[in-house]
């Protein structure tokens, strides 16, 4: 009721009320976040205890954890000191980058495998697909017509645009729905 | 061991046996019979004294199964006709048992005990002729040997299948072998880059959004403030780098104030590397705006419940770089109402369908996605190009040509394979 | 040739190194693999709780509460909250093997008090998520499907594309919502056939739109892609003797 309150503004005083509520509202998700973290050193930490399968790799998980960490929290720059920019530049952005490269391969398959016209609704997929690899591929740049570069923006813009608006407008009632069976315990 | 005559149906059971294997009747206390004597007797049987009724040879019924005293009628029994013959003979079943035992005749059926009798459909081979009254039609036509019992219970065993249905052929998938999917793609997105392939390059597209984002942060102000929430990581800076960049050197050009928060905790990172790189390119952008120096991004804990606060601050324009349409979507939802300041996106390419209706709505005044995005937002700009970033732009350029040449390939091959699946399936 | 930075030296070699492991998974699961996944795990995990903690202790609510304990009692709550949630959570996390209701008074008290910090998350999170989805999403959504531009006097192509887009909206939104076995078997004939249509109309627009979706979708990953490999050919040219073994090349190939 106090976020519907605030959420309509009608009673500014509620105004530095609920700045201090979403302060705490950050303290615990923070304190959740940092417990995820030790939930996870735990976990590997119990897999070296009890030899389980590559616990000499949760040995080095725990040993890098600790070490960025104690790194990070002794340095008084914190996240934006030497050390940290040094383990972010040289691995964590590395890393990140490696592991979401891989996902175009995955594509590649699922494009062999999916986007075939026996399928269920497949015929419909390649059509939606086909219309716009081509309008985005560079090379059709030159040749291809001006009237379907068009009719590829009108096909995004209207019809597709309307079936996610449908998807988009179910998602939100169900997520609604849910939500308020949560809050009256009716789940 | 002498057989065990059931009192009830007259069928010979295993010496010992508990209950009739025709009929179910208890045979406990039952001894074993001798063979019979004349007909109409169950021979073999202990006498008991004869009740009433009874002829004075037979022994006398045992008093808790009333239902083989003659004339005995249960409440929900049907008796039969007098004239109707006992037809319950011996099943020949090719087993020599060596008996030939005669049923009593009278009841048959009476109780539920399990007693749901037989009516002879089929004559057994060496059986007299008889049958049920009407039942004389069936039977001739249908004649089972031991052989035929035993098939048919064979199949009575089994999964039924339906006589109509035609076992499906085995279906050809035309699976290729993934390693070659992974190496086409691979060589077509890798040759690009480490050949230095400098054509084929292209146009890329202008998709609708992009001008009026453009539009909208032009008209900024000095004196504006600018809401911006980094909603990506380093995983997927290789694609969201190329977008934001262009909009942050636009951002950086107008002179704003800018306030960046993120709800990831390696985004402000990812926001200091990218302001660093933009800053440190030659700054021969049109006009002569003072930059202002950004304010330190912050890290927001507690995701998505923690957005509503920012809406309590005043700004001119919101911009949003996110990888995915959900971060978008947060922001729309949880601060844009607040404010009610003007929100840009820009975005990976795979969240721009999913935004779509919020353009359409007004809820975005523009949405910038892609490398055709980034492309396209550069040409926009008319800044003098650097060796580097033309370089770059060229680069995924190529790399989207050749690469989409690839996905396309494995379409057209994923098609084939199917047709000529389905041919060889079909035989 | 410059000094080398033995720093950055180090940090291109280690970037490179754990690059290479992490891709070397397309070829399979193998353990140099799981090994660059746990590199990079420990490392994002540490440098997120190094993050998280900087934050936390910048919150100006702390921050307050440092400089002036007893100013503003009201503060003291959450932070009272947050202990409760850490010893409640601290004993999950240290008895998850074992199952059952726990053993131990202090066990079963440290659970209940953190029942009240975790159901003000939960209940803060969904009433901010779902007034969010009216206001944010519902609202406006419905709205702006309802003018979609059908007017009397609107020209026929506005017309037409307003109509069809309602026409889908409506048709996406039932496919989406409607189940047509659970709750068409006791509608009316008529009713049935009208709704298998409107559903057959969405399913065939949600494909079209998840092709669209598939083809930005690759477009995006290959730009990933791409920028990935561009990174390893820059860290590649810096680490090795690029120059050298292109001259190299260019010797023995006669170009």
């Amino acid at each position: 009721m106090v976020l519907i309150v605030d959420r309509t503004g009608i009673l500014p005083a509620l105004k530095p009320v609920m700045a201090n509520f979403y302060q705490g509202l950050m303290l615990l998700g923070g304190v959740a976040l940092l417990l995820g973290v030790v939930n996870a050193a735990w976990l590997h930490g119990r897999r070296i205890q009890t030899g389980q399968r590559d616990w000499v790799l949760s040995i080095v998980l725990l040993a890098v954890l600790l070490a960025v960490f104690v790194a990070g929290v002794i340095s008084p720059q914190g996240a934006t000191s030497p050390s940290m920019t040094w383990v972010f530049e040289s691995v964590v952005a590395p890393g990140q980058a490696a592991l979401f490269a891989l996902l175009v391969f995955f594509m590649a398959a699922a494009a062999y495998r999916f986007l075939r016209i026996g399928r269920p609704g497949g015929a419909w997929m390649l059509a939606g697909a086909l219309a716009v690899f081509l309008v985005q591929w560079p090379l059709a740049g030159a040749w291809l017509p001006v009237s379907i570069v068009d009719s590829t923006f009108w096909l995004v813009n209207q019809p597709v645009m309307a079936a996610v608006r449908g998807l988009l407008l179910g998602s939100g009632i169900a997520m609604l729905i849910v939500g308020l069976r949560l809050l009256l315990g009716k789940a | 061991m002498n057989p065990l005559a059931c009192p009830h149906c007259g069928a010979a059971n295993r010496s010992g046996s508990n209950f009739c294997n025709r009929c179910g009747a208890d045979l406990r206390g039952e001894s074993t019979l001798r063979p019979a004597e004349g007909g109409g007797q169950s021979g073999g049987r202990p006498a008991p004294a004869a009740p009433q009724g009874q002829p004075p040879s037979a022994a006398p019924l045992p008093p808790d199964q009333p239902w083989l005293r003659p004339g005995f009628v249960g409440e929900d029994d049907v008796p039969l006709e007098p004239e109707e013959p006992d037809i319950l003979l011996d099943v020949d079943d090719g087993v020599d048992d060596a008996t030939d035992i005669p049923v009593a005749p009278g009841r048959l059926v009476s109780g539920v005990q399990g007693l749901l009798e037989p009516i002879r459909v089929a004559t057994m081979p060496g059986e007299g002729g008889q049958s049920l009254p009407g039942m004389a039609s069936v039977s001739t036509g249908l004649v089972l040997d031991a052989e035929h019992l035993r098939r048919v219970r064979g199949l009575m065993a089994e999964e039924p299948v339906l006589a109509a249905a035609q076992p499906s052929p085995v279906r050809y998938t035309g699976s290729l072998w993934l390693p070659w999917v992974f190496l086409a793609i691979g060589l077509a997105v890798a040759l690009p880059v480490f050949w230095q392939l400098n054509r084929p390059v292209g146009v890329a597209r202008q998709w609708p959004g992009v001008a009026a984002a453009f539009d909208t942060i032009d008209h900024l102000q000095a004196t504006d403030s600018v809401q911006i929430l980094w909603a990506y990581d380093p995983a997927t800076a290789g694609e969201l780098d190329l977008v934001a960049a262009p909009v942050m050197r636009h951002l950086l050009a107008q002179g704003v104030t800018t306030t960046i928060v993120s709800l990831l905790p390696n985004g402000p990172a990812t926001a200091r590397r990218l302001i660093t790189q933009v800053q440190a390119e030659p700054r021969r952008l049109r006009g002569a705006f003072a930059e202002r120096a950004p304010v330190e991004p912050r890290f927001l804990p507690g995701g998505v419940m923690v957005l509503p606060s920012l809406g309590q601050e005043p700004a001119a324009l919101a911009v949003v770089f996110a990888a995915q349409a959900e971060d978008v979507q947060a922001w729309l939802e949880q601060v844009a109402p607040r404010n009610q300041a003007p929100v840009v996106a820009a975005t990976g390419a795979g969240a721009d369908p999913l935004l779509r209706p919020y353009l359409d709505s007004g809820q975005l005044v523009g949405l910038v996605s892609g490398f055709d995005g980034a492309a396209s937002y550069t040409t926009l700009l008319r800044e003098p190009p650097t060796i580097e970033r033309e370089q770059q732009v060229q680069r995924q350029l190529v790399g989207q040509n050749i690469a989409l040449l690839a996905f396309l390939a494995l379409i057209v091959a994923g098609n084939l394979a199917a047709l000529v699946g389905g041919r060889r399936g079909n035989g | 040739m410059a000094e080398a930075d033995w720093p950055m030296v180090a940090g291109l070699w280690t970037g490179l190194v754990v690059s290479l492991l992490i891709l070397s998974s397309i070829v399979g699961d193998h353990w140099l693999a799981r090994l660059g996944n746990h590199l990079l795990v420990g490392a994002a995990l540490g440098y997120a709780a190094v993050v998280t903690w900087q934050q936390l202790r910048a919150l100006p609510i702390l921050q307050e509460l440092g400089a002036h304990p007893l100013a503003n009692g009201w503060t003291w709550i959450a932070v009272v909250l947050a202990v409760m949630l850490t010893g409640a959570a601290l004993e999950r996390i240290v008895f998850q093997d074992e199952s059952g209701p726990p053993r131990g008074g202090w066990r079963r008290w440290l659970r209940w008090a953190g029942v009240g910090p975790a159901a003000l998350l939960v209940s803060a999170g969904l009433a901010i998520v779902g007034l969010g989805v009216v206001q944010g999403t519902l609202g406006p959504q419905f709205l702006r499907a309802a003018q979609t531009g059908i007017e009397w006097d609107a020209p026929w192509g506005v017309f037409l594309t307003g109509l069809l887009t309602l026409v889908i909206t409506a048709s996406a939104l039932i496919f989406f919502v409607v189940d047509p076995q659970r709750h068409l078997e006791d509608q009316p004939a008529w009713v049935r056939r009208l709704m298998r249509g409107w559903i057959w109309v969405g399913q065939r627009a949600v494909w079209l739109a998840a092709g669209v979706v598939f083809a930005r979708l690759a477009a995006s990953r290959i730009s990933l892609t791409i920028a990935e490999f561009e990174a390893l050919r820059a860290s590649l040219e810096r680490v090795v003797p690029w120059q050298a073994l292109e001259s190299w090349w260019r010797s023995i190939s006669g170009t």
